[in-house]
This record gives C-alpha cells, sequence and structure tokens, in this order.
C-alpha cells in the first residue's frame, strides 16, 4: 500500500513536470522571445509622431530601476529630485517643461487634458500597463520593456506594446549580441528656441551698445550744460 | 526728474517696463530692459532724488548673489556637470551643474531688473500729484500706499544716521546679537514717525466720511465693482494655476467694470489746490504712446511667439533666440532720457 502510494506520487510529479515542459504558461510565452536576451526595452513616444526606441544592456540576473534604465539611453533629461516622492521627469531631449512648472504639477497644468510624462511597462498580455510604483522605485530585469509617454492625464497608450525582438527588429540589431546601448530616434523631435544668426547677436548688441550711448551722451550734455 | 512729466506717464512707463520683465526670460531682453531702466535712473533722476534708495539696490544685488548660489546648490539637473558633491549630503548633495548657474543667473537679472525699474519710478513719483488725480474712492487706498511708499528711503537715512551715530560713539558691530543695538531704535524711530504722519493727515481732514457717503451711490456702480472684483479674482486664480493667457485675457473685462465701477459717475475732475497746477505737454505724449507702442508690440510678438522671450538652460544649454522687433519696440521706453534733459532748469524746480 505504502509502496503504491510512493509509486503514484511520482508519477503525478514526473507527469506534472513534463507536461510543465510542453505547455509553457501565459507568462513563458510573453518572455519566450527574449529568454536569451540580456538587455531590456525602452520606448519613449514624444507626443508628436516622434518616437526612440533603445536597448540597454543588463547583466543577467542584475535588476535596475525604471530610471537607471532611461539615464543609460543618455537621452538628454530634466529630473527633478522629489525627496521621498522619487525623481520626477520634467523634460526628455527637447518634450516637457522648466523645471518651476515641473515643480509645481509635473508639467501638467489646470487641463486634466494636458500632457506630462508617464510611464508604463510591458504586461504579460503585451500591452502597455501603468506602472504602479514611479520609475526610481520600479524594478527592470533583462527582457523587460519600459515606456515613457508625453500623454495627457486623460489619455491612455493607442500603440500596443513592443517586445524585445520588435525593437530589435525595428533597431536593426541582435538583442542577443548586444553589449552597448542601442538608441534610435524615429521622426523629428521639436526643437527647443533656435539660436538665432550671428547677424541678429550683433544687432542684439548694437541695440543694447546703442541705448547705453544715448545715455551717456545725454548725461554728458547735462553736465556740459549745467542742466543740474 | 521732471516734474513736467505727468505723474500717470510716469505709471505708465514703469508698467511696461515692469510688465515686460515679469513676461521675458530671455537674457538679452532682460539686459535691454535692465539698461533701459539704469539710463533713465542715471539721467533722469537727481542724485539729491536717489538718496535713500541706493540701499535697495544693493540689497536687490546681494539678493541676486544669494538666489544664484542657492539654485546652484539646490537644483542638480542639466548636462554641464561641474562638481558632483556627496549625494549623503542633505539638499546640496548631487551633481552642482553649470545649467543651475546660468538659471540661477538669469532669474537673478529679472529680479534685480524689477528692483532697478521701482527703485527709478519711486523717485520721480510725486505722491501728493498722484493722490489729487486718482479717483475718490481709491484716495484713503492711494494715501496709505503713499505713507508706507516715502517711509522706505526714510528708513534706509534712518539707519545709516543710526549708525554712523554708534560709530562716533565708539560701538562697532561684532556679530548678529549687535544688530539689536540697531533695531531697537530703528523700530522705534519707524513708530515715531507713523504717529507724527498720522497726526499730521488728521490734521489735514484725512479719513474723514467722503461726501454723499463711502459707498457708490449709482446701483450700477456698486454691479460693477462687485463683478469687476469677482472677475478679477477668477483670472488671479487662473494665472495662479499656470492658465496665464487665456485668464490674463479675461482679466481685462474685470478691470474695465472696476474702473467703471470706482470712476463712474465723476465727471468733474477734485481740485484739492489752487497754487500748483499741471499742464499736460508734448513731453508727456511722446513719452506716453512711446510706452503704449512698446507694450503693445511686446504683447504681439509674444503671442505670435513665445519663444524668443523664454530662455530655460535645462537640461541643455542653448543660445538665447533674438526678437529684434521687440528690441527695437522696447528701445521707445528710453524716450524718457531724449524729452527730459532739454526741460530748461527752471522747469525741473
Amino acid at each position: 500500500m505504502r509502496q503504491s502510494c510512493r509509486l503514484i506520487i511520482t508519477l503525478t510529479m514526473a507527469l506534472s513536470i513534463m507536461l510543465s515542459a510542453i505547455t509553457p504558461s501565459a507568462a513563458t510565452q510573453i518572455a519566450s522571445p527574449t529568454a536569451h536576451a540580456e538587455v531590456a526595452g525602452l520606448v519613449i513616444d514624444y507626443g508628436n509622431g516622434s518616437v526612440t526606441y533603445a536597448l540597454i544592456p543588463i547583466a543577467e540576473d542584475a535588476e535596475i530601476s525604471g530610471l537607471a534604465l532611461l539615464e543609460q539611453s543618455e537621452l538628454p533629461l530634466l529630473m527633478l529630485d522629489s525627496g521621498g516622492y522619487g525623481t520626477a521627469i520634467c523634460k526628455i531631449v527637447t518634450v516637457g517643461c522648466e523645471l518651476s512648472a515641473c515643480r509645481a504639477r509635473l508639467c501638467q497644468t489646470a487641463e486634466r487634458s494636458s500632457p506630462y510624462w508617464q510611464y508604463y511597462q510591458l504586461a504579460e498580455t503585451g500591452d502597455w500597463k501603468s506602472s504602479a510604483l514611479g520609475a526610481s522605485s520600479s524594478r527592470v530585469t533583462a527582457g523587460d520593456v519600459d515606456a515613457w509617454m508625453w500623454l495627457g492625464g486623460t489619455s491612455t497608450p493607442t500603440d500596443p506594446g513592443l517586445s524585445i525582438d520588435e525593437i530589435a527588429a525595428l533597431l536593426e540589431v541582435d538583442p542577443a549580441t548586444t553589449d552597448e546601448p542601442v538608441v534610435r530616434t524615429f521622426g523629428d523631435l521639436p526643437t527647443d528656441a533656435t539660436p538665432a544668426s550671428t547677424a541678429a547677436y550683433l544687432g542684439a548688441g548694437a541695440i543694447i551698445a546703442a541705448i547705453v550711448a544715448l545715455g551717456g551722451g545725454a548725461w554728458w550734455r547735462m553736465h556740459r550744460l549745467g542742466a543740474r | 526728474m521732471s516734474p513736467t512729466l505727468d505723474v500717470r506717464v510716469w505709471i505708465a512707463w514703469g508698467g511696461v517696463l515692469m510688465a515686460s520683465a515679469l513676461m521675458i526670460r530671455n537674457p538679452i531682453l532682460l539686459t535691454e530692459i535692465l539698461a533701459i531702466a539704469l539710463t533713465v535712473r542715471v539721467v533722469c533722476v537727481p542724485p539729491q532724488r536717489r538718496q535713500g534708495w541706493g540701499w535697495f539696490v544693493r540689497v536687490a544685488a546681494i539678493m541676486a548673489v544669494i538666489g544664484v548660489v542657492f539654485n546652484a546648490l539646490t537644483v542638480h539637473a542639466g548636462d554641464r556637470v561641474l562638481v558632483t558633491l556627496p549625494s549623503a549630503w542633505p539638499v546640496i548633495g548631487g551633481d552642482l551643474t553649470g545649467n543651475a548657474i546660468v538659471y540661477g543667473l538669469v532669474s537673478s537679472l529679472a529680479f534685480f531688473t524689477l528692483v532697478v525699474i521701482g527703485t527709478t519710478l519711486s523717485p520721480m513719483l510725486r505722491w501728493t500729484e498722484l493722490t489729487r488725480v486718482l479717483p475718490r474712492r481709491v484716495m484713503p487706498l492711494a494715501v496709505a500706499g503713499s505713507v508706507a511708499w516715502a517711509f522706505l528711503p526714510q528708513l534706509g537715512t534712518a539707519a545709516r544716521e543710526i549708525r554712523e551715530t554708534q560709530i562716533a560713539r565708539g560701538q562697532t558691530a561684532h556679530g548678529p546679537r549687535e544688530l539689536v543695538s540697531l533695531v531697537v531704535p530703528l523700530l522705534g524711530g519707524g513708530l515715531d514717525r507713523a504717529m507724527t504722519t498720522a497726526e499730521a493727515l488728521e490734521a489735514r481732514g484725512f479719513g474723514v466720511a467722503l461726501e454723499g457717503g463711502g459707498a457708490p451711490s449709482q446701483p450700477w456702480r456698486r454691479v460693477s465693482l462687485l463683478a469687476g472684483l469677482f472677475l478679477l479674482l477668477i483670472a488671479a486664480y487662473g494665472i495662479a494655476v499656470g492658465e496665464a493667457t487665456p485668464w490674463g485675457i479675461g482679466a481685462l473685462p474685470a478691470i474695465v467694470l472696476l474702473a467703471l465701477g470706482v470712476r463712474g459717475g465723476e465727471v468733474t475732475a477734485r481740485q484739492t489746490t489752487r497754487y500748483r497746477s499741471h499742464r499736460r505737454t508734448w513731453r508727456d505724449g511722446v513719452v506716453l504712446v512711446a510706452s503704449v507702442i512698446a507694450f503693445g508690440m511686446v504683447v504681439v510678438r509674444w503671442f505670435m511667439g513665445a519663444d524668443a522671450f523664454r530662455f530655460d538652460p535645462y537640461p541643455s544649454i542653448v543660445a538665447p533666440g533674438v526678437d529684434l522687433i521687440a528690441m527695437l519696440a522696447l528701445a521707445l521706453t528710453v524716450a524718457p532720457v531724449l524729452v527730459v534733459p532739454d526741460i530748461p532748469e527752471e522747469r525741473l524746480r
């Protein structure tokens, strides 16, 4: 009796191990294409049709924050340390807001629909899911994909999520052999205020110099005439 | 100084420059406004009238330097990292960046420019003349404001006199605790001046009930006042929460309603003296028209594209834009320099 029980338990365990090897779970289905990758993906949607895709190498067992992942893309960032609340992202490259507006309302105006940088992670279902934790507290491991979207407070991502392999295909690289960050932006980013031409700067200097000269001349004339 | 320029013209000139300095964060445009204010200050304000205001400018300069240092130590953003302080240090730990220093410099420039405009305008204003041209309803407010404003240079002068007296007696300041010996007589002197001024005002009949009662007599004026105040409050809220443009425009009808409520019905100018009269001259017209055109052009250019009016050194420092049309328009506000020195000396008195 005892032996038959042991036999049944052993057979059951062996069967379950075999089944699990043959039928992958839903989570493994999503993760399977990236199981070999030692990179994490990054998608940055600037809200004007421009998107940056990046693959960032991560050691297989390492765990970094979403913020560190973004920083490793080496894109110009404006961040605001909010103490216990973590770090706020005010501007990525040229899209975002000034520090004062970021400090006040994270770039949002009084309108709920006004945009700010929203942080998403790729869910098991293959869709973007708003991260429950801020980027400084979230955990990213090899195979994960993070997204930053310049979206209004009442908007949600319309594009489906992208896996590591899909990002790699867009970047035309092999994730298995990527050992340096690969970053590529598709579309044109809004530019900061365009620096003026040299002639414009000379003109501005001439206007200021003329004002000072006018004042100096008037002061000299008054003193010479003894107006005071 | 040109007493021959109408006090309202000076207020319009100062208001245009102050509003522009508040709207603008471009260091080139701010430098131009500062140059205009300093030029008018040097040429139009007689040295004796500048006395008592110099300390205000000096304090502003010190505050501006403190602002730059504070910004550099507390904002750890930007791509021009100069030094990295240990992150374990509270508040100041992190990267000290050139971006933060540039931002602090631009903010301090704007602050210093506003103070220079204020201290240029103040000596030009004759408060007695101002109270004469204001509507009766705002008379108590104007008197209170003029008294408070006049106390500022007196405070500086009193502080200097007390310090000189203490030095003459052999007292020298050796730390913050010694400030007590300065603050106590300063406070006592201030209260003494306040009492003297209050008695002088009472002796001249200030504070008595206005003829016909204090409240607006016509119901439409009362409604206009209330509506104007209500709209102004909403506009102020909108501006405070960052919706400056639509709410700022919304504030205009509020100001019109308020003006109607305060001024409406006063068909005759109130005359308080027969001995001093002011004639408006072409000089008033030149400065007023130049100020209005300058502000109009700045507002138009701002709506056409505000990029040249902004400057943000985060996350990368990019050279500021240049709007030559706005600069030329602002240059019109140097008009007082052109008209005031031509005023004969006897008219300056």
